[in-house]
């Protein structure tokens, strides 16, 4: 089975992830894509890792390149999160070609490799459940770069959401099911 | 708020004090998001608190933006595990998240 959970920072769809992932089979990845650059990252980034330790998850950094991750066995993994691999993909310092190419062009290509890394774990593993932003919804002005990463969050969530069985969106910690249906999961 | 049976007179913004609704509560934690959770213990005296969302959006380039946003999200999910009733509005549509 396919999740995609939705919602703004601290809304509590991490946490519901983890939730889930505890009642579907074993082994549970965790893969973590936030590169730490700060202190309130580094910070979250050992929370994360801790978690992984008192659960039993297998704790996965992956920055960019999540096609590449070699899952040895079949199970359930989590991808938290979506913003944060769009970012690092989109913004690699690798790629500076990619920034001469049209911006559709940019949205395209990054897009593209993400969903193909996405599949290549999806037949890996037994459940997948991708932890996403909704990174449009404000109102400020951005350049141009940032408009792109709102597009490739954009159509990264909206072809997940067509191709999942499950999209659930996140307010106060409590789930709102778009599509598909809750689980039960105990509080 | 006037279907809940509450007024202006009973609306306080973003000041915690004896009025039965609190409006805005995004602005008070904005002045310390460190400790932002030991408010609720006053906020369940309240009978109604009102909350913008402030979580979506590109995450902001600042840290104090980005801790502002994720104490609001945080002190929500503790208060709707405390409340009777979570209620989203959007475009004045109530949908019912718990009750």
């Amino acid at each position: 089975m396919r999740y995609l959970l939705t919602g703004g920072s601290a809304c509590g769809k991490s946490s519901y992830a983890e939730k889930l992932a505890a009642t579907l089979c074993s082994p549970r990845y965790l893969v973590f894509t936030l590169r730490p650059v700060n202190e309130l990252d580094s910070g979250r980034l050992d929370m994360q890792r801790k978690t992984c330790a008192d659960k039993g998850f297998q704790s996965i950094e992956c920055y960019t390149d999540i096609g590449s991750l070699q899952l040895l066995e079949r199970g359930t993994v989590i991808v938290d999160c979506l913003c944060n691999l769009s970012a690092n993909e989109l913004f690699d310092p690798a790629h500076t070609l990619r920034m001469q190419a049209s911006s559709s062009a940019r949205v395209a290509e990054v897009a593209g490799k993400i969903l193909e890394g996405l599949e290549a774990l999806e037949r890996q593993s037994e459940h997948i459940i991708i932890v996403t932003n909704d990174v449009g919804s404000d109102g400020a002005k951005y350049d141009d770069s940032v408009l792109d990463y709102i597009r490739v969050l954009g159509t990264l969530n909206t072809v997940l959401a067509a191709r999942y069985e499950n999209v659930f969106e996140f307010c106060c910690g409590i789930p709102m099911v778009l599509k598909g249906e809750l689980p039960r999961l105990e509080s | 708020m006037q279907t809940l049976g509450y007024f202006e007179a009973d609306m306080a913004d973003a000041v915690l004090d004896d009025r039965p609704v609190l409006y805005n509560l995004q602005n008070i934690v904005q002045l310390d998001t460190d400790n932002c959770l030991k408010l609720v213990p006053a906020l369940k005296k309240k009978a109604v608190v009102i909350c913008n969302e402030v979580g979506s959006g590109i995450i902001p380039f600042n840290q104090p933006d980005t801790a502002w946003r994720e104490a609001t999200g945080r002190l929500c999910n503790a208060l709707a595990k405390e409340s009777d009733a979570v209620i989203r509005m959007v475009c004045g549509i109530p949908t019912v998240l718990k009750s």
